[in-house]
């Protein structure tokens, strides 16, 4: 199994070095940088030219590139040209914040999605199955900012339940920290819990049709104990890799609703930086973001041999 | 033909079928008539309730807000149509050529679209956005791009399987140029997924679009789009609350009938589900 991780991570290298190459091109693409929007009011080509040669940005892009790389190499991440802050714990206390938000989100779904797919899948075409797949399809159809809106405009606004914006960190007020987290959460959660139930509906389905779940229903055991004992482990498996995409692509991706709730984690970050041409620390979000991808995967695919041991790591 | 009435038999076919019909049939209408010009403020009718001259009110501009949700939706789907047809011409292709040809080009392009893949599309459609400016076009094409991937890896790996099928090794036996084996033997097969996947993305790209216009980077105002209706409306929902309602209703509404029609669809054509 470690040398599969290790073959894995090692196969990422050029996946990463291809996202750094794209990324690095990009933002530089971006018209407008930095030095000229730090010194938009100087209006003076001279000083906005000796910023440039002080932050490096005068040199050809494959130069910057390279420098970039070497620091990378010695664990040097940069400086923020938008906050002056070292690049790296930044990063690492905007992504706590985010992987709070989406760990709670997931977890949420998985808890109420898992039922509910196995409930609506063994009862098949009943009206409780057809009142699942409604809600699924409903909340899958609601845009997860507008739920945020509604969700604050509700409960934050007309009832005042709970704090509108903001953030607490849960390790100084835990009480506190929850009663923000709320919203966000649930907003971040609906969508999930819409894919992950119509996922686990499905797969249900197939796993029922199997003729091993015939055999533990002979053997006279009851509904429950087929689906939690036999049925469970198979079906939740392709759910799993959903699931793991899905995570990836959150952590990197609650932009919008860290925008909505002013939370303030990575994809707000990047968001930020994108506006302020930030560099550094786009560069280092993206690279993390991208990094998070992978490691998310690789775990994905580690557990998949749990819940499905027919498959085989190689 | 055949088929189609058989989607529209299904219950969710019929009933996603029509709210899609209807959301086009808006969208074809803001295109042609409003009652008011969507963008004409009237700094006297501002925030105004429903009444019969402003069937639903007005915004913080005093534009009217249905005319304003009359051509967002024709906006909306334009901007999303164009987008699909961008990415699904664009995937095809490229994922074509790549299944087909395989060898050093495919590798390349398999890795540069990981690589793509490894960033979440709203990222990468926002970073896009800067850099090609905000225009309408600009986000046909970001939006294009960030999608392009899973499109050129579903046809990519549907034409890797039919390739060694009988009947395109038979037609290349015949003597037939492999444009001509692509085109007329390996594409048409490869139709179900695709139809299902241009569905899906569809309600995507609509989704997405409201995305960036939330964060200020999708179509730039005064165009309306249901998208940045909402998120103009969002400084003051407290007080107007269905300036912020109405749109995130219609965005809800066009998804649902997207979403119905779209599991209809995947039932009749993805030969995986059968």
């Amino acid at each position: 199994m470690w040398s599969y991780i290790l073959k894995r991570l090692l196969t990422a290298i050029p996946t990463i070095f291809l996202v750094l190459l794209i990324v690095f091109t990009l933002i530089r693409l971006i018209p407008g940088d930095p030095a000229e929007l730090m010194l938009y009011e100087l209006d003076d080509p001279a000083v906005v030219q000796q910023m440039r040669e002080e932050l490096g940005l005068d040199k050809p892009i494959p130069v910057q590139f390279f420098i970039w790389l070497g620091n990378l190499a010695t664990g040097d991440l940069g400086v923020s040209i938008r906050t002056q802050e070292p690049v790296l714990p930044a990063l690492l206390e905007r992504f706590s914040v985010t992987a709070t938000l989406v760990f709670l989100a997931v977890s949420m779904a998985v808890m109420i999605a898992v039922p509910a797919g196995m409930i609506a899948a063994s009862k098949q075409n009943s009206r409780t199955d057809f009142a699942i797949v409604l809600v699924a399809i409903l909340k899958l159809s609601l845009p997860s900012f507008w739920v945020g809106l509604m969700l604050l405009l509700f409960f934050g606004v007309y009832l005042q339940w709970l704090p509108t914006v903001g953030y607490v960190e849960l390790s100084t007020d835990f009480g506190l920290g929850v009663l923000y987290l709320i919203m966000p959460v649930i907003s971040l959660a609906l969508t999930e819990i819409a894919v992950l139930t119509r996922m686990m509906r499905s797969g249900t389905l197939e796993v029922l049709r199997l003729e091993y779940v015939t055999h533990a229903r002979a053997k006279g055991l009851s509904e429950a104990a087929v689906l939690s004992r036999h049925v469970f482990k198979n079906a939740f498996a392709p759910a799993l890799t959903m699931l793991g995409l899905v995570m990836a692509s959150l952590l990197g991706g609650a932009a919008v609703t860290e925008t909505v709730f002013s939370l303030p984690g990575i994809g707000k970050l990047v968001v930020d930086s994108i506006y302020a041409r930030d560099y550094p620390m786009l560069q280092g979000a993206l690279l993390l973001i991208a990094g998070v991808y992978v490691v998310v995967n690789l775990l994905v695919d580690l557990l998949y041999g749990f819940f499905d041991p027919r498959v085989t790591l190689k | 033909m055949k088929r189609l009435l058989r989607i529209l038999s299904r219950p969710n076919g019929l009933i996603g079928g029509l709210m899609l019909g209807f959301v086009l049939l808006i969208a074809a209408t803001g295109a042609v008539y409003t009652p008011y010009d969507p963008t004409g403020q009237d700094y006297l009718a501002r925030f105004e309730g429903a009444s019969a001259t402003h069937l639903l009110g007005t915004d913080m501009f005093g534009r009217d807000l249905l005319s304003r949700l009359l051509a967002g939706a024709g906006v909306s789907v334009t901007v999303s149509f164009l987008t699909v047809l961008v990415a699904v011409t664009g995937g095809v292709i490229i994922g074509a050529f790549c299944g087909y040809w395989r060898g050093w080009f495919d590798r390349i392009v398999m890795m540069v679209i990981e690589a793509l893949m490894a960033f979440p599309g709203i990222l990468l459609a926002l970073a896009l956005m800067v850099a090609i400016g905000p225009n309408k076009y600009g986000v046909v094409l970001a939006l294009a791009l960030a999608y392009l991937p899973s499109v050129t890896r579903l046809v990519r790996g549907t034409v890797l399987s039919l390739r060694e099928k009988e009947y395109v090794e038979a037609s290349v036996a015949l003597g037939n140029s492999t444009f001509y084996t692509l085109i007329r033997h390996v594409l048409p097969n490869s139709l179900g997924p695709l139809i299902v996947l241009s569905t899906t993305m569809f309600g995507w790209v609509l989704l997405a679009e409201s995305s960036l216009s939330f964060l200020g980077l999708g179509v730039p105002p005064p165009a309306p789009t249901w998208g940045n209706m909402l998120a103009e409306a969002r400084g003051y929902l407290m007080r107007f609350p269905w300036l912020g309602i109405l749109p995130g209703l219609c965005i809800s509404f066009a998804l649902l009938g997207v979403n119905l029609f779209g599991d209809a669809l995947r039932d009749e054509l993805d030969p995986r589900n059968n």
